[in-house]
């Protein structure tokens, strides 16, 4: 296997090293690098490698192999979900803003409350929530790669040598090779996906003897709420609220609606995108529920490996490594550039710009070697607390007056609440049976509503254009 | 008559919603009634999310792009 993987490894880095190189010298302003134009297929692809990253392949099996058949609701059904809202919500988006009047969301916020205060609650919320999602993307993959043995060097080392790596051709390339390297992601994790399915399900005997096995041996992963009771409708409903929100409260999801070429192409994206959703995450149930009948007592790191990389081909295993790395490389990457990007200041120099990213990046670095290795549920959390800035982005992007800082005080308060109640035991998760994130959103959500009636008798805030710092 | 199209796209969003929560996918501890032996949450939830693929093809036919 070690042969096909050095093949593989050097394919994947000369693609990016010619990706990155292409985007440079296509480069002729700080817009270029930040906000290229893409067509349907890079367009659709860089979406869905931005949203599925190493907890599609890692996360979700590990999640149907703990807690059964109840996470394709979790994520089969809701990402389907969220196309819809990208379409929905892309259109109007883009009826107001395209490449020409866009900088970043920080600045529409800026210009809609008229003042910093908003601003910075927004920076702190996507940092506070996406650095730490950054972080254990790249803890996973460093984990599994350090499992796999393959070079007798130590986890916080692969870990370097992945975020060395995404620095330098987000750094040289821009937002266009990141997009390039989505690509080359998306497509891989379609194939090896699919062709690991298809192993696990022949190795039990085909389908139906698949799920005889699991009625026979493990019966409670068939139905809802699991062995361990976590998916209830409550978990999954309030989940399901959180992750059709990403598009609208993630900066870099919402970035590539608006540098689509056209509207046309802003629409097929979001078919593809409800395409990719089902065909990609519809593996990751075999895959999951093949490691509950063979591997029920092996650790994460053990039933992934094996099922992914020893059972498989040699040719299958080394792509499934590849696949991982470059699923965990496409999610860190867009999210620190998105980070960056709502930071960056135009005025000053773009070196300046390109700067911060390789500050996010030591951050997130630093976090990983620290954190702990739960994806699929602490990544919940990174999307239920940037769910909260959901409604303070959606007033700012469709309301056409000046709003005053009340529904920006909200959020903080609600993203303070969010944090200590999931990191400590000051604040309960849950407060008269449901759950706080859910109160919170339907808070935030209220406050926006109130806001939008209050001042639409306001005069109209004529000011469009946007303003950089 | 798009109009009228894409308004019952985003009705059926948000019919699709509530079966999704309601009793008739997300009943706790029942396998049945099986479906090509997936258990029941299974394959409503697939068929759920074949909906919602369906309302966005439908929608982006419809929708209105104008600026």
């Amino acid at each position: 296997m070690n042969y096909w993987l050095i093949i593989f490894a050097g394919i994947y880095l000369s693609a990016l090293i010619y990706s990155a190189y292409k985007s440079k010298i296509s480069i002729k302003s700080e817009k270029d690098y930040a906000l290229p134009k893409v067509g349907v297929i890079l367009g659709f692809l860089t979406f869905s490698a931005t949203l599925f990253s190493t907890f599609t392949l890692m996360g979700m099996p590990d999640f149907f192999r703990t807690h059964g058949v109840g996470a394709w609701v979790f994520l089969g059904v809701t990402d389907t979900a969220l196309a819809f809202v990208t379409l929905w919500f892309g259109l109007s988006l883009r009826r107001k803003y395209s490449k020409k009047n866009f900088t970043n969301v920080s600045n529409i916020i800026r210009d809609r409350y008229g003042n910093n205060l908003p601003v910075y609650i927004y920076r702190f919320g996507i940092f506070v929530f996406l650095i730490p999602y950054v972080a254990i993307q790249i803890k996973g993959i460093a984990a599994f790669i350090d499992f796999s043995n393959i070079l007798a060097i130590p986890e916080w080392a692969w870990a370097t040598l992945f975020l060395v790596i995404i620095l330098s051709y987000s750094y040289v390339g821009g937002l266009k090779a990141i997009i390039v390297s989505d690509a080359i992601q998306g497509v891989t994790l379609l194939i090896v996906t699919t062709i690991i399915a298809y192993t696990c399900v022949i190795n039990i005997g085909g389908f139906e003897s698949f799920f005889a096995e699991l009625a026979t041996n493990k019966p409670q992963l068939l139905s809802i709420p699991g062995p361990k009771g976590l998916l209830t409708s409550q978990f999954l409903f309030s989940s399901f609220i959180v992750i059709i929100l990403m598009p609208i409260s993630q900066p870099q999801l919402l970035t590539r609606i608006v540098i689509m070429n056209s509207q046309k192409d802003t629409k097929r994206m979001a078919v593809a995108v409800s395409i990719f959703a089902f065909l990609i995450i519809m593996p990751t149930i075999f895959i999951g529920l093949y490691g509950a009948l063979r591997y029920a007592d092996s650790s994460t790191d053990a039933f992934l490996f094996n099922t992914l990389v020893t059972e498989q081909h040699a040719i299958i295993g080394a792509l499934a490594i590849i696949g991982l790395i470059a699923a965990a490389m496409s999610t860190v990457d867009s999210q620190l550039f998105a980070i960056q990007a709502e930071v960056a200041n135009y005025k000053k120099s773009k070196n300046n710009n390109k700067l911060l990213i390789i500050g996010f990046g030591l951050v997130a670095l630093l976090l990983s070697i620290f954190t702990t290795k739960e994806l699929v549920l602490l990544a919940r959390v990174s999307f239920a607390g940037t769910a909260l800035l959901a409604p303070m982005i959606f007033t700012a992007i469709f309301s056409n007056q000046k709003h005053s800082n009340i529904l920006p005080y909200v959020t903080f308060a609600s993203l303070i609440l969010y944090v200590l109640s999931s990191f400590s035991a000051w604040i309960p998760s849950v407060i008269l049976g449901i759950r706080l994130d859910m109160i919170l959103l339907l808070v935030c959500t209220i406050v926006a509503m109130l806001q939008f009636m209050i001042y639409k008798s306001a005069p109209v805030y004529l000011e469009e254009t946007i303003k950089s710092e | 008559m798009k109009r009228k199209v894409w308004l019952l796209c985003k009705i059926t969003y948000v019919v699709l919603i509530l079966i999704t929560f309601s009793p008739l996918v997300l009943s706790e501890n029942k396998v049945e009634p099986p479906l090509f032996m997936m258990p029941k949450v299974l394959w409503n939830g697939i068929l759920i999310s074949l909906g919602f693929i369906v309302v966005t093809l439908v929608g982006a036919l419809v929708a209105n792009s104008e600026k």
